[in-house]
């Protein structure tokens, strides 16, 4: 009996088998460039997405030295800089050696609007390193002191930061930088060369914050 | 011939490469299968430091006197002493106890950040009758000044004190381990952190006790 007499289903062709056993190249390799392209795609989205720590960075208002910065909740004038390997502590007198450099910076706050502190004192650096205010002494400013609003103190902020440290930045703000929360800080450049401080052997002083004029 | 149908010879055109290698792998035996996955596994392996020479037992030695770089910090540990009294230090109770001093130097090396973590970078082990994990006071041995962040770039000496209860011997060496600074994520902060390992030491190393009285 010959094939095509049979009843039921008509069997297709061998060629029609043959077309339907797959997708022709090209479409296959459209398929697979589609693919890879999808995910270079995703790669390229992870990559530029913002990971927790940039999302958590704090909010940085510049400033220059000698003008005011003006963060919402306090203002700050830095008015200048000294440096030294050598520090008299304010307390008992002694004299302090360190292995870096002894850098005090003199700043005038005052509060806005309500009472603030201002915990957060760091010296970032030319290579992204930060220095946090020195717990070797007592800071006038920074250990806890309350500002009040319109009032303006004057004092200095004293810093241990390395030898090699170059272009030397202010970060003053309110939050301890311990928490989750995100920080607004006063970012002004210090007026200041290390490599100078270096050879200043006589113990720097460390006056008390007073009341600005 | 029966019309329609394909002869043999002509409806079985080789395969393409790849459907020769499909057919291959399907009708190949199981065994087959699972030992060249068994290759592959051992060949991604290797490309990831599987064929690495394995880690001998125990941690690194570190040499007294000598930096030991762990982490973002670096650690010399210069000595240890064991002293009655130390001013302006004091005991928990005003007798009964003496101090075993581990003198150290840490420098912020990686990190970039100051730290306050430094009080974990050392532990003791061998010592009878003293109890902290971590040394009870960290103070500077410049100026005794506790709770003084070590600022990058800036190398610091500390002498750690651990209370040892008097009554208890005291031996003529114990164990010190350096503890590396870590560079994780930390869920509370919401941000990476520098921290300090809290299990596996980066060193450790037996240190002789100087019992001679402070000068």
């Amino acid at each position: 009996m010959v094939a095509t007499e049979r009843p039921g289903p008509a069997v297709p062709p061998a060629a029609a088998r043959h077309r339907r056993a797959g997708p022709p190249l090209r479409t296959r390799m459209v398929t697979a460039l589609l693919v890879l392209a999808t995910v270079a795609a995703g790669a390229l989205v992870v990559r530029l997405k913002p990971d927790q720590e940039h999302g958590g960075r704090p909010f940085l208002r510049p400033g220059k030295a000698g003008g005011v910065v003006d963060v919402d909740t306090f203002q700050v004038v830095v008015l200048d800089a000294a440096g030294g390997t050598k520090l008299k502590h304010p307390r008992n007198g002694l004299t302090l050696d360190t292995t870096g450099v002894w850098v005090l910076v003199r700043v005038r706050v005052a509060a806005t609007r309500e009472p603030v502190i201002l915990p957060y004192a760091r010296l970032r650096d030319d290579r992204d390193r930060t220095f946090s205010a020195t717990g070797r002494v007592t800071q006038p400013l920074t250990d806890g002191r309350a500002f009040q609003p319109g009032v303006w103190v004057e004092g200095h902020i004293v810093f241990e930061v390395a030898r090699d440290a170059k272009d030397l930045t202010l970060l003053l703000g309110e939050h301890s930088g311990l928490g989750p929360g995100l920080l607004t800080l006063a970012e002004v450049p210090i007026a200041a060369s290390v490599p100078q401080w270096l050879g200043q052997s006589t113990p720097l002083d460390v006056p008390d914050a007073r009341l600005a004029a | 011939m029966l019309c329609g149908v394909a002869s043999p010879g002509a409806g079985t055109a080789d395969p393409p490469p790849a459907g020769r290698l499909r057919l291959a792998l399907l009708n190949a035996p199981a065994r087959w299968l699972v030992a060249g996955i068994a290759a592959v596994a051992i060949l991604v392996s290797g490309a990831f430091g599987g064929f690495d020479k394995a880690a001998p037992d125990g941690p690194p030695k570190f040499t007294v006197g000598q930096p030991y770089a762990a982490g973002g910090w670096t650690v010399t540990v210069h000595g240890v002493r064991a002293l009655d009294e130390l001013p302006p230090l004091r005991h928990k109770e005003n007798s009964g106890w003496r101090w075993i001093v581990v003198v150290a130097t840490v420098e912020v090396t990686d990190a970039g950040e100051s730290t306050l973590f430094h009080t974990q970078a050392l532990q003791i082990h061998g010592v009878k009758g003293a109890p902290a994990k971590y040394a009870d006071h960290v103070a500077g041995a410049a100026d005794a000044a506790e709770n003084a962040a070590v600022q990058p770039g800036v190398p610091a000496r500390f002498g750690y004190f651990w209370e040892q209860r008097a009554e208890a011997p005291v031996p003529t060496e114990l164990q010190v381990d350096i503890f590396a600074l870590t560079y994780t994520f930390d869920n509370a902060s919401n941000k990476g952190v520098w921290l300090p390992a809290k299990e596996q030491p980066a060193a450790v190393a037996m240190v002789p006790i100087d019992t001679k009285p402070a000068s």
